[in-house]
């Protein structure tokens, strides 16, 4: 709370937050979580099978940053990719749990894919629909590169420092990815 | 030139995963904030910063002692079994000396039937 306070602006930065976090100030994680949700949430959205379960892993992963926010130090990678990096994680973690289910228990329906009352928005939901499968046709890791990359819409830089892999793997991931999804993407375009 | 063209169209084709871009469910930032902020934090202890000095270098040796140790003992346990077997081979070698010098001595002192020695 102190840290807070003692920036007049309105917007203090990602690191005077955390280290405010880091010293169990609530306010400075409101605030945070309030930054950073959305881009997690969708990271993980991208990642596991349906909006509840993305749920799950963001708050998951936003916990996670709450309690190891002590272990933070400025310097050694920006709060982005720290965070980022937490999530993923929780992604991984998330899908091998639930790969360990019995078959067929890992893919429930989109209750907000249902939720479409007009044409268009039926439309649209089909097409986000069809784009999400196609994204879970692709293995976790290109998955991850996909969802960060383009989704996300993350530097390749940024990408490769969140997976902890080499740019060059990075973009071999995006290479493949791109490979396999163009003919989807192609028949999605004529529809 | 073709190629870059072909990456162009690949890269406004993977920009359509724009679209799978949502906004976070009501309620979740809330609930994350209340039930993460009761939790307790890790405590970083004066041992987790990083040392400095000779512990630095102490601590840096460590991975090297571990695998100097495991190399140590691997050799030991090699250098055991092997000398186990030789001795095994060695005692087995002077059992069958011993038995075929009982079987001359035999056969000199003409104790040894016929049949046995064919």
């Amino acid at each position: 709370m102190a840290l807070l306070q003692q920036q007049n602006n309105n917007d203090p930065s990602d690191d005077t937050l955390m280290s405010a976090v880091a010293e169990g100030d609530a306010r400075a994680f409101d605030v945070l979580v309030k930054r950073h949700l959305k881009r997690a949430y969708n990271v993980a959205y991208g990642m596991v099978y349906n909006a509840t379960d993305a749920q799950d892993v963001a708050q998951d992963a936003m916990m996670r940053v709450w309690m190891y926010a002590p272990t933070w130090r400025a310097g050694e990678a920006a709060v982005t990719t720290w965070m980022h990096r937490i999530v993923v994680n929780c992604c991984y973690d998330f899908l091998r749990k639930k790969s360990r289910l019995p078959q067929g228990g890992d893919i429930s329906p989109d209750i907000q894919d249902m939720t479409a009352n007009t044409e268009s928005d039926y439309a649209e939901a089909e097409k986000k629909k069809r784009l999400r499968a196609m994204l879970r046709s692709l293995p976790e890791r290109q998955r991850m590169a996909v969802t960060l990359c383009y989704l996300d819409e993350m530097s390749n830089a940024e990408a490769a420092a969140v997976m902890g892999v080499h740019i060059k793997a990075l973009e071999g991931l995006l290479v493949r990815a791109r490979k396999a999804l163009k003919p989807m993407l192609e028949t999605l375009g004529q529809d | 030139m073709t190629n870059n063209k072909d990456r162009d169209k690949d890269d406004a084709l993977m920009q359509s995963f724009r679209l799978l871009r949502e906004d976070v469910p009501e309620g979740l930032h809330s609930r994350i904030v209340q039930v993460a902020t009761h939790m307790p934090q890790r405590k970083v202890a004066a041992t987790d910063t990083a040392p400095h000095g000779i512990t630095a270098w102490l601590a840096g040796l460590l991975p090297d002692m571990r695998m100097a140790w495991a190399f140590g003992c691997t050799v030991v346990a090699i250098v055991g079994l092997l000398g186990l077997h030789i001795g095994q081979t060695q005692t087995a070698g002077m059992a069958a000396a011993d038995e075929t010098e009982m079987v001359i001595y035999s056969i000199i002192d003409g104790d040894i039937a016929w049949e046995e020695m064919t």
